[in-house]
């Protein structure tokens, strides 16, 4: 099995005034190709903190991170930016689109950083679009467009250059619950055409969509929950909740 | 209450020293520009007005001519008159300075400055009372190039007085320069222009020109003449109306780049807190109690500023008024007035509230969540037309990413681009205005002059006068000869300028803008002036009554003269009998150079071969003279200017990016280099000034041709020059280079956000 993410000893420490602060203390990790992994945990358990560093947009203090077998902890912030135009897609809580450009421009932007014309960008984009279902706001600014089509745009532009990883962070957190549904809908759909997730969450009905729950608390993996076979959402999140507490 | 707000006020501004700094330093500058600005209107105003306040200048001068029995000290009581001074030994000597001769009127005086049009003095001192001392006006001691210290000889009947320049003063009439009453007789004996003056001040200053009339109904020529301070008013606005209005415009415009500059850094700072604002709300405030905070907050930060600024304006301002009196010789004022203080401090903390007060109140009545996600994407959502543009110019993304962005907040763009367009326009008038001077000063015809040299001959006869010009062979290719007087026209009750050629007046024409070069006698060319006060035209007949003759000329063409508001009539010499003509003004011979750039080696060849007793003038040397008292001043504005233009264009930039710090975020997230981050913020700046650079000059081009006509209605419309082109090109990589400049710091803050951290905003 090839793993498309490794992380070993990781370790992030922030510096709270003087005063050190751990948000990380040594995880291993590893995510297997077209695997969709879910790490849950309180608030301030570091599960947000390992997402921006497996996506290079932190540095660990300690520990190494290796994407598609290349170690990439060390690399440039440069370096980072043109890795993440091709193999990371990231999908946040509140969306984080740019407010000033149009859907259609929100999600060409990684597409013609990563050097394809515009013609070839337009394309992808229109595609994606209508693969989410939200063809008919391509010409409209974010803010104009509800939250669950603000996440599908957000979604679309995280896969516009076929990452090799997709990095969510509690991506239905700020969505109701028809727009969750829909959300996770097609996360589902994405993995099972083969794409690799990583999603953060604190919602155990979430994580049940996955193939596997990482479960984190004070900057350590705690427990793992491997879900196969036929899925019983509300069954498996209760037995996630129980792992919770 | 009042404490809180203080108290949340001072801790706003320390929670973002960087903010705090940078609009404080723009804040400063803007009031040192202010008092700067405000300095040179009040040193450049209304110069006459200044000498005669500083000088208790004369309501009316009154000459008696040596050999007169006018009673001058009968008139020191007429009726109407509230004092007197004088009456004052008068006379003309010649006087050699430099190798050149020129006649120059002299006024004696005791050790005591006179009462009545009371020099004051400008450097030096006055005069002690030992003969051979010389206080000079300034004015003349400018022209000359003559200071304190210098000595020249005069020279009258062949005899030698040395005199020694111990003061330069200033004076509203036509008096000075003043010697001791023994020196003046030393100089002077009993020659044509020697007499007493007396200056008189009126009951009622309106009353003077009555008062002179009276006196010339009285009294011959002759006997007695007198003129009223309306003529040194007029002497004193033809000297300096070109620099009134070059300085004017120079202040008015930094006058109202400042008032943009203000408003632009503080509507940014607020435009940039509406985050805050929401959460203010959230914690109680009402929409007054936010407005009120900002007020305060801001209120703080501008007075201090202002004071320091309008400090180091007052502390600077003798830098362009020194300049400035020298231009328009005048007294130099004191920068140091309470009007400049007060405009200073309480004009910038009234634009302050102002352009607080509007954009918290607005934010303040926002809705807190909408307030708080406005802090976070405070931008118009619309792409901009240019956006578009560079979209379809296929351009990189960063740097369309930049276009986008620098559109984000339209008003504040639009803001930006007014104060540079504005600082923008200043360059292109201060262009125009050299440009305008080069080729005035390249192409004498037109200031009336198609010379290169003019000489007075003094008591050199006409003959010696052949044998000195014959004597420079091929360097001079023409010699034409001119007498003026004043001439009046039949019917109407104004005075003229006429100018009778003789010699080759035909190889180098007037610059002629209607009609065509008196070909002559009997055809004569005119100024616009005197066309506009007689109503006459082109063609027109023009009779004249000069030199106690009639001459019958017809206008054949208009010529630019930008003397004697343009009241001008030239003709041939062969008009005029040669009678009246005799009683013109000396002959003076204008010399036409094969090698215009040959003016001051021919004229110091003709100084040494007449032994000095010649007076030459070179036609380029008033005009490169007063452009090189103009340019401190003008780029001394110019420097403050684009300095102030270059800290607010950094700090748009900056609070744009505090503003949307989540958004460079994002752009990291999404693939863009460090590098590519400093990109787009330089190409958002470099928008903005290329635009602004394109406003100023189209807005530039049209006020600079608007001043020059207004300085000369006449010829200004034929005299304003547009900058050269490849000075105005050369202004774009000069934006690029002021917009690098600008974009330094903030492009490299924008670079070095941390994804994580800007996300965690959120």
């Amino acid at each position: 099995m090839k793993h498309v993410l490794v992380t070993t000893g990781l370790e992030k420490t922030y510096d709270s005034d003087g005063v050190p602060v751990a948000a990380l203390r040594g995880v291993d990790l590893a995510v297997a190709e077209g695997e969709f992994v879910s790490v849950m945990g309180p608030s301030g358990c570091g599960k947000s903190t390992l997402l921006h560093l497996l996506g290079g947009l932190d540095r660990p203090s300690q520990g190494e991170v290796h994407l598609d077998g290349r170690r990439v902890d060390q690399l440039s912030e440069a370096a980072w930016a043109i890795l993440r135009r091709r193999q990371v897609g990231f999908v946040f809580q509140f969306f984080n689109l740019i407010a000033n450009l149009t859907v259609a421009d929100n999600v060409e932007l990684p597409g013609l950083l990563a050097g394809q014309s515009p013609r070839e960008a337009r394309g992808r984009r229109r595609e994606l679009l209508a693969d989410l279902g939200i063809e008919e706001v391509a010409g409209s600014v974010p803010s104009r467009i509800s939250g669950g089509q603000q996440q599908r745009v957000a979604l679309a532009r995280a896969l516009v250059n076929h990452p090799a990883v997709l990095l969510a962070d509690e991506p239905t957190g700020n969505l109701d619950t028809q727009s969750t549904r829909e959300v996770l809908e097609l996360l589902r759909g994405h993995h099972e055409r083969g794409q690799t997730i990583v999603l953060v969450t604190h919602d155990a009905r979430v994580a049940s969509a996955a193939d596997r729950v990482i479960h984190m608390r004070d900057g350590l993996i705690s427990e793992e929950t491997r879900l196969s076979g036929e899925r019983d959402p509300a069954a498996l999140a209760s037995q996630l909740v129980r792992l919770e507490v | 209450m009042t404490r809180l707000l203080l108290r949340t006020a001072v801790v706003n501004l320390r929670s973002r020293p960087l903010q705090t700094t940078l609009v404080a330093v723009i804040i400063t500058a803007a009031a040192a520009t202010l008092a700067l600005a405000l300095s040179l209107r009040a040193g450049a105003a209304d110069p006459y007005n200044q000498i005669a306040r500083a000088t208790n200048a004369a309501d009316v001068h009154v000459f008696a001519p040596s050999g007169s029995r006018a009673d001058l000290a009968a008139l020191a009581h007429a009726p109407g008159v509230r004092a007197a001074d004088g009456p004052y030994d008068v006379g003309e000597a010649t006087v050699r300075y430099g190798g050149s001769s020129v006649d120059m009127p002299f006024q004696a005086a005791t050790s005591q400055r006179p009462r009545i049009d009371r020099p004051r003095l400008t450097s030096g001192r006055w005069l002690s009372g030992a003969p051979g001392e010389l206080v000079l006006g300034r004015w003349v001691a400018q022209e000359r190039g003559i200071a304190v210290g210098d000595r020249l000889t005069a020279i009258a009947d062949g005899r030698r007085t040395a005199l020694t320049v111990v003061g330069v003063a200033v004076s509203a009439g036509p008096t000075g320069p003043w010697v001791t009453r023994s020196t003046l007789a030393a100089l002077a004996p009993a020659r044509d222009q020697s007499g007493r003056l007396l200056e008189l001040k009126l009951a009622d200053r309106s009353k003077s020109a009555a008062f002179v009339d009276g006196l010339r109904r009285r009294y011959q020529p002759d006997q007695l003449s007198a003129d009223d301070w309306r003529q040194d008013r007029q002497d004193v606005t033809d000297r300096t109306s070109t620099a009134t209005v070059v300085l004017g415009s120079a202040s008015l415009f930094a006058l109202l780049a400042v008032g943009f500059i203000i408003a632009n850094a503080i509507t940014g700072r607020i435009l940039a807190s509406r985050r805050d604002i929401g959460l203010l709300k959230a914690a109680g405030f009402t929409p007054g109690g936010v407005t009120a905070l900002f007020v305060v907050e801001n209120l703080i930060l501008a007075l201090g500023a202002a004071i320091v600024g309008t400090a180091i304006g007052i502390a600077l301002s003798p830098l362009l008024l020194e300049p400035t009196a020298n231009l328009l010789g005048t007294a130099t004022p004191s920068g140091v007035r309470p009007v400049t203080i007060a405009v200073g401090v309480l004009g910038v903390a009234a634009v302050v509230c102002v352009f607080t007060a509007l954009p918290a109140w607005r934010a303040g009545r926002l809705g807190v969540l909408e307030a708080i996600a406005l802090g976070r994407t405070s931008i118009n959502t619309k792409p901009s037309r240019l956006a578009r543009a560079a979209t379809a110019l296929r351009l990189p993304p960063s740097v369309v990413l930049g276009v986008k962005d620098a559109f984000a907040s339209r008003s504040r763009a639009a803001m930006t681009i007014a104060s540079l367009a504005l600082t923008m326009a200043t360059v292109v008038f201060a262009l125009g205005a050299e440009a305008t001077y080069r080729r005035v000063i390249h192409d004498s015809s037109l200031r009336a002059k198609p010379y290169e040299l003019l000489v007075s001959t003094n008591d050199v006869s006409a003959p010696r006068m052949r044998a000195l010009i014959a004597g420079e062979g091929g360097k001079i290719a023409g010699t034409a000869t001119v007498a003026g007087t004043t001439a009046s026209v039949p019917g109407h009750t104004v005075d003229i300028w006429a100018r009778a050629l003789g010699g080759d007046y035909e190889r180098r024409p007037y610059a002629i803008r209607d009609g065509r070069m008196f070909a002559g006698p009997g055809e004569a060319i005119v100024g616009r002036g005197l066309l506009d006060a007689l109503g006459l035209h082109v063609g027109d007949r023009l009779p004249l009554d000069a030199g106690g003759a009639n001459v019958n000329l017809r206008i054949v063409g208009r010529y630019i003269e930008p003397d004697n508001d343009a009241m001008t009539a030239i003709f041939d010499e062969r008009s005029v009998p040669p009678a009246a003509l005799a009683r013109f003004g000396p002959k003076q011979y204008e010399l036409q150079l094969t090698d215009h750039s040959q003016a001051h080696a021919v004229e110091s060849a003709l100084l040494r071969a007449s032994g000095g007793r010649l007076d030459v003038e070179a036609t380029e040397d008033s005009v490169r003279q007063e452009r090189d008292d103009l340019r401190p001043v003008l780029y001394g504005t110019e420097v403050v200017l684009l300095a102030i233009g270059l800290v607010n264009l950094l700090t748009t930039l900056l609070l744009g990016i505090r503003e949307r710090v989540r958004d460079f975020g994002i752009f990291k997230v999404v693939g863009l280099t460090p590098r590519q981050v400093l990109a787009s913020v330089t190409a958002g700046g470099t928008v903005l000034a290329v635009i602004a650079v394109v406003a100023g000059i189209v807005i530039g081009l049209p006020i600079f041709h608007a001043l020059v006509v207004l300085t000369n209605p006449s010829d200004g419309p034929d005299l304003a020059t547009a900058p050269t082109w490849w000075w105005v090109l050369l202004m774009l990589p000069g934006a690029l280079l002021f917009t690098t400049l600008a974009s330094v710091l903030p492009a490299r803050r924008a670079a070095a956000i941390k994804p994580a951290e800007a996300l965690r905003y959120e």
